[in-house]
Parts: C-alpha cells; structure tokens; sequence
C-alpha cells in the first residue's frame, strides 16, 4: 500500500494528525467554555437547572412547580429543582439524576393537585429524558456533551446577544421582588368580580386530569417518592398556599377534590408527611398573592421557613 | 449506535481506535482481530441487544454449513449443504423482515382474519443475511475455505460496514482480516481513514439532515392529504433525491474511512452516481455491492436460465425478465412494502427502456449526433429528472399519495395557480431554491470523497473507477492546508449534532 510507504509521509501524516486533533480539541474547548460563561448562568432557564443537577452538592432540596420554585428561590439550605411547568415525569427524572451522587437528606416534594393538570400530562418528560446521558461516568462534566446544555450552542455564538440575555436574566431576578410585590398591590385594586373571574381562569387551568391515580404523571410522581425513601431520603409532601377564594372555588371541582384525596392517601400509604399550607398559620392576605395560587416573594420566604419548619420538625 | 452520534464519536471509536492502535504498539496486534469482533459486538448490541443472539446464531450457523460444505466428499453433497444454507438465510429474512408484507398481501387477498404479531426488524439483516449467502455459494465452488469462527466473524460483523454495507465479497476481505496481524497501521491510514469520515459526517449532517428538515414536511403535507402545487411536489422530490444521496453517500464515506483507519480497506459502494447519463451507468455507480450481489446471485442466473430454455441463445425476453426480476427484489430488499416494489419495478422499465433506446439509436444512426457537453447534460438532467420522479414512490407514505404527487408533477393538475408564488416563498423561498441549484452543481460537477482521496486507496481498486487523477491542487495530502479544510467540514457536523443530536440513516432500515 502507497500511504505506509516513507517516514516522511508518516511524520506529514503525524503531523496533519495532531493538527486535526488539536483544532477538534480547541473547538470543542470553545464551546465549553461559551457555555459555562454564558449559557448556564442563565437563571430560571432549562441549562440551568440541568447544570445544577451535574454540580449537586447539596442533600436537602426542593421539587415541584412554579409554586416552590419562588418561594424557596433565595433559599441557600435547599437546593432549588423546582421550575416553573415542570411536569412530574420531568421531576421525577430531575430527582433521580440530582441524586444519583449524593445522599438525599431532608426533600420538599410538591403535593398540590395543579401538578396533574392536562399540560402537565402532555408535556411528559419535558425532553429530560434525553439528558445526563454520558456525563456523569467522567471526571470533569462536559457541558458540550449535555444535549439539555449544549443545544444553547446555537444561540451561545452570539456572544453580545448571550451577554444581554444573562444582564437581563439578572437583572430580572434583582427587580422580580419588587415587580411581584407591585402585581400584589395592583391584585388590592380588583373588584370582586374581577377576583372570582381571575380565580376560576386559574383553576380551570390548574384542573387535574379525570383518574389522577391511572395518569402517567401520577404514576412518575410514585415512582419519584418510592425512588427517595429506597435513597434513605427525609420525605415531605407539600400542598402549597392559594387564596381563600381559590380554595372555595376548588372544592366544588370534582377533579381537584379527588386529586388532593389521592395525594394525601399516598402520603399516608408511604408514610410521608403531608403539610398543607393552611395548617401553616400564614399571615395570608389578598396582597400576598401575585395571582389566586402564587405567593409574593416576601410570603413566599415565610412561607417556605414554615413548612421546613412542619416538615422536618 | 450511530456513526454521528455523540457516544460513537466521543467514546466508542477513540477507545476502540485507540485500544488497537495500543495493541499494535505494545506488538500484541494477534489480538487487533478479537478486539475488532468485541467492538463490534457491542456496536451491534448497544441498538439492539435482542438480536445480537440472532446475528451469532446466523454468524455460527453459516460458518458451520461452511465448514460442513468443506468437508463434504461430494459434489452433490457440497451442493445440499449450500442449498440447506442458503435456504435458512432466506427463510430468516422471510421471517424477520418480510412477514409482515405477507400477512398484509394475504389479507388484500380477502383473508381480512389472518394475522400474525408484528416481528421487529433485526438491524442490518438483509447486509449479513446477502454477505453470508455469497459466501456459502463460493465456499460450495471450492473459492473459499475459512476455518477460524473468529476471522469469519469479523468479515461479517465488522462494525464499520455491519450497519449498511457495503457488502463486502469475502475475497476483498477475508484475507485483509488474515493478514491484520502483520499489517501494521500507520499514522498516514488514520489520518486517510478519519479525513473520509470527516467528508461523510458533513454530507450526512450538514446536507442530508438539513435537506430533511427542509423538504420532508412536503412528504407529510401529502401524507395528510393536503395537495402540493407543482412547484412544491418537485420541491419535494428534488430535496429527496439529494437527502437520500448524501445520506448514503455520507454513510459510505463514513464506513469506509472507519475501516481504513483499522488498516481494513473496503470496495467502493458509491460513485457520484448523479454523474450517470443513464439508468445503467447510474446502478454501476449507486449501492455498487448491491448491484453486483444482485447482478451475480439473480440476474445472471435467472437470464441464463431463459436463455437456456431459449435454446441457448441470448434474446429480449431474457434480459427483459431478468431486468424487471432483479430490480423489483432490488425494491423488495429496500423495504417490505409495496411503495419499494414498484419503486423497483419503475427501475425495470427504465433499464429496459434504455437497452432498447441503445439498440434504437444504433440502428437509427443517432449515436453521438450531439455535441458531447450537450449529450452530458440532457443525459445528466434526463436521468436525473427520472430518478427524482421515482424517488417520490420511494419516500411517499403509500402509493396513492405517490400517484397524486406524480400525477401534480406531470403538470396535470397546472403548472402556476394564483397562490403558487406566495405558497413558494413561505415553504422554499429564495435560500431553499439556490440550495437546489448548488446541490445539483456539487453532485454533477464537484470531484468525490474517492477521487479527492485516490492517491491513497480510499476504497478497494480505486484505480478501477478513478481513471482520470484530479488536478495536483484538489488531490489530497497530509498537509495543515488539508488539516485545516478537514476541519472546517468536521466541525460544524460535530456542533450540529451537540445542538440537534443525530438522525438515523436512510439505509440503516434496509
């Protein structure tokens, strides 16, 4: 054969080798590095919470929807993997890698009907379950390598464009305190039937699945709170605050009565705790809410000092 | 797994490569072979675990029926044992891969009762089911005589052509794995090997992929019953043709460039077959393993057959039924459906029409009456125009959505309707229809991966196919110039897969 026919051929073939090697290498090094400077530190997005899966250092956290996330979104005790829309195939998937390394100490597991509503169930794994592939085998984790990361490369190239997003991203989370406490002071200003309209949107959206206990979502919820206890995990289910008018108006849906039944028996079934806002003695008033069924920031951290409290007392 | 995968790319081939390029280091290349046979069992078992017992159940079998047909003091007995084996390879394609088609044809028959549980399809069955009865066929004609399970295996198995093809004849192979041990890789067969692999990666991601996502929601238009205009019907069956060429055409650099970087080199299955005039040209140039498999196992047989009866003399009606036989089991082995047969059928008839247009135009006296640029490109275009039409039966979701889409093609149903120009710019638009035209301009015009890569033996008996040497400047070398441009195209395929992940290959079905 021509190719092994001279030792110059194979020092130029050597070297074409490392060239190609080393520009491979420094590529992929590019992109790394574009993406832990600019992708993940986008709060509240997707990268974000796939990347504080892969740094998990902390044993106690929190999981759920947007309900949990606000509240416990300063909370430096517990790592945050709740998001806003999570479905409870993606927790359960969330839950499995986040621990996969590290013991499970004290976990705040949302218990509130909203988790099995229709979107929920369509929304299935979120595309979590093409992540944490092939990653955590190596030593150092690869951000290129995370589909759940590295599909941000395609917008990471526009580096300004990046840059603004994670300014605004940040200065988002510095005014959204202020910003949700004014959507509370506006919430003092809604007539009643304004009140009841807004309130009966939410539920109707918020409204569980027919059968919660024969829904997949369920089903990934069990299997989520089996997966916990069989790790040694201090387990806490969480029914979290929505205004008196809400809670009127929900018991005389069907769905909703039947989901939290179904919830608080499962709790009893495992033995788990379930805490329901209501028995938390919050100082709960119209302007503690941003909408029927989420908190302001500053009720929110109370909120969430409380139920640690009733949880794991 | 696939060649474009991040787990292939990442951590199957630099351990694998790099485990044998060790062995050969550390003078334990004995070992490069049975390395290679693991390697490539885990390739295999890593899509479908279930059926690696399947592939080393046909893998043991054919090697033992082999070994039997050694050892068989007759002729006839030599005879038996080959029919016996080639008729288990058949009846386990029969089984896994065409049940389903059966059950469907005998309930079209009336039998609306019969059915049978749906059988799912062992990767990469009809490649080693057609390696394997080759093999049997030579080994009864004495061409062949392998007695280690271990060489057999990787002939068969070898996880750069195991997928889809090429496949391989054991005469190009079989000796290549003897001699592994002794052949001693060198740094210029990775960098040949890897720079090929670079190409396929690039045609498979950047213009295959990209190609699909662009023209396949026609197809499912279609399919939902929603009528495309004419523009968009040929849109459609243009943007498939190519997808469908540099998916496989990728997919064959990608094998062939795996293998060289293990020191194995394989037959070339793809030759820029859009450079093709006609029909038969473009079959010497397209899946060429195939061709030749079917070529040698069906046409020539079934031909010679008829013949035979004919009194021994070669007439039309042989080559008309051969023809139309091959190509419609060529359709046959692309899928079980009906779209693929007639699919095969249509290259039938168009080989036989272009044998009786060759005939016609010597008695005529038309041969070379054009201008040769002239004759090339309304050879090129006809046969172009051609293969995008039959494409549509192809790719179509059955054969009244193929029927309607041809049918809007012929221009039956108008050529431009009042929304046609606003309906383009929205699907194509401007971008999509210059994309056409640089494709076509690359698949007629743009020297190959092979002809690129032919001072280093890309492929088997290069010499064969690339007969005019490109000029010095398009030739390849192991320079950083090169280095540089084998990066430019491995690394916007290696970031599109982190950003999209990666698509199967058309063929890896077959």
């Amino acid at each position: 054969m021509k190719s092994s026919s001279t030792d110059s051929s194979r020092d130029n073939a050597g070297r074409y080798l490392a060239i190609g090697g080393l520009g491979l290498l420094l590529g992929l090094a590019l992109a790394e590095v574009l993406l832990r400077s600019l992708v993940v530190p986008i709060i509240d997005s997707r990268a974000n919470r796939v990347y504080q899966v892969y740094s998990a250092e902390l044993p106690d956290a929190v999981l759920g929807d947007s309900h949990l996330y606000r509240p416990f979104i300063n909370s430096e005790r517990f790592a945050n993997l709740a998001r806003a829309g999570s479905s409870p195939h993606a927790l359960e998937i969330v839950a499995r890698e986040y621990f996969r390394r590290i013991e499970p100490g004290r976990v705040i597991v949302e218990a509130s009907p909203q988790l099995f509503n229709l979107l929920m169930q369509q929304r299935k794994a979120q595309h979590h379950d093409e992540y944490f592939s092939h990653n955590f085998g190596l030593p150092l984790h690869l951000l290129v390598l995370e589909p759940g990361i590295s599909r941000e490369l395609a917008t990471a190239w526009n580096v300004p464009a990046q840059v603004r997003k994670a300014e605004v991203a940040r200065g988002r989370k510095k005014r959204k305190g202020a910003l949700v406490e004014r959507v509370a002071a506006d919430r003092r200003a809604l007539s009643e039937q304004q009140r009841r309209e807004v309130t009966a949107a939410r539920i109707q959206s918020n409204r569980p699945v027919r059968a919660v206990a024969e829904s997949s979502g369920f089903a990934a919820y069990r299997r989520t709170l089996d997966f916990l206890l069989s790790r040694g995990a201090r387990v806490c289910m969480a029914k979290t605050p929505v205004t008196d008018l809400y809670r009127q108006m929900a018991r005389d849906d069907p769905n909703h009565g039947a989901a939290e039944r179904v919830l608080r028996e499962l709790a009893s079934e495992l033995g788990i705790p379930f805490v329901d806002a209501v028995d938390l003695d919050l100082p709960l008033a119209v302007d503690s809410f941003t909408n029927p069924d989420h908190l302001t920031t500053g009720m929110g951290e109370l909120y969430a000092a409380r139920l640690e409290q009733a949880c794991f007392r | 797994m696939l060649f474009n995968s991040t787990l292939f790319l990442f951590a199957f081939l630099p351990i694998v490569l790099g485990g044998f390029l060790a062995l050969q280091r550390w003078d334990r290349a004995r070992f490069g072979v049975a390395w290679l046979v693991a390697a490539s069992l885990v390739f295999y078992a890593w899509a479908q675990p279930s059926f690696l017992l399947l592939l080393l159940a046909s893998i043991l079998g054919n090697f033992s029926i082999g070994l039997w047909i050694q050892g068989a003091g007759s002729e006839r007995g030599r005879r038996a044992w080959c029919v016996l084996g080639v008729v288990l390879n058949v009846a386990l394609l029969a089984v896994f891969k065409y049940a389903g088609f059966a059950v469907e044809i005998v309930q079209g028959l009336g039998a609306q009762d019969f059915r049978v549980d749906a059988i799912a399809l062992p990767l990469a069955i009809s490649f080693f089911t057609f390696q394997q009865i080759s093999y049997l066929s030579d080994t009864a004609q004495g061409r062949v005589s392998e007695r280690s399970l271990l060489h057999y295996t990787l002939f068969i198995a070898f996880f750069p052509k195991l997928v889809a093809g090429p496949i391989v004849h054991h005469d190009e192979m079989l000796d290549q794995v003897h001699a592994l041990p002794e052949r001693r890789v060198v740094s210029r067969d990775v960098a040949v090997g890897l720079t090929l692999f670079s190409m396929g990666l690039f045609k498979k991601v950047i213009l295959a992929d990209a190609l699909a996502a662009r023209t396949g929601g026609f197809f499912d238009l279609a399919a939902a019953g929603v009528s495309l205009n004419f523009f968009e019907a040929w849109t459609a069956a243009l943007g498939f043709s190519f997808q469908v060429y540099f998916d496989f055409s990728g997919y064959t650099d990608m094998a062939l460039g795996l293998a060289r970087c293990f020191g194995i080199v394989l037959p070339l299955n793809f030759h820029a077959p859009y450079k093709a005039t006609n029909i038969s040209q473009f079959w010497r140039r397209w899946h060429i393993t195939l061709t030749r498999w079917l070529r040698l196992n069906i046409f020539i047989p079934v031909s010679r057959g008829i013949m035979r009866r004919g009194g021994g003399r070669w007439d039309t009606s042989a080559i008309v039924v051969g023809q139309m036989l091959t190509m419609g089991l060529c359709g046959l082995w692309h899928g079980a459906g009906w779209n693929f047969v007639v699919w095969g059928l249509l290259h039938g008839v168009l080989l036989v029409g272009y044998d009786g247009w060759t005939v016609a135009k010597r008695r005529l006296g038309l041969a070379g009456s054009l201008p040769a640029p002239v004759g090339l490109l309304l050879g090129r275009a006809t046969l172009f125009a051609c293969l995008a039409a039959t494409f549509v039966v192809f790719r179509a979701a059955d054969l009244t959505v193929a029927g309607d889409m041809l049918r809007t093609m012929s221009g039956a149903d108008g050529v431009w309707t009042v929304d046609t120009a606003s309906r383009l710019a929205a699907t194509i638009g401007f971008e999509g229809g210059l994309l056409l035209v640089g494709l076509l301009a690359i698949v007629w015009y743009a020297p190959s991966s092979h002809e690129i890569l032919g001072d280093d033996e890309p492929a088997l008996d290069i010499a064969r196919w690339v007969r005019e040497p490109l000029d010095l400047r398009w030739r390849w070398r192991p320079t950083p110039g090169w280095a540089l441009a084998g990066l430019a195209a491995l690394l916007p395929g290696i970031y599109w897969i982190l950003i999209e992940g990666h698509e199967e290959f058309i063929y890896r079905f077959f």
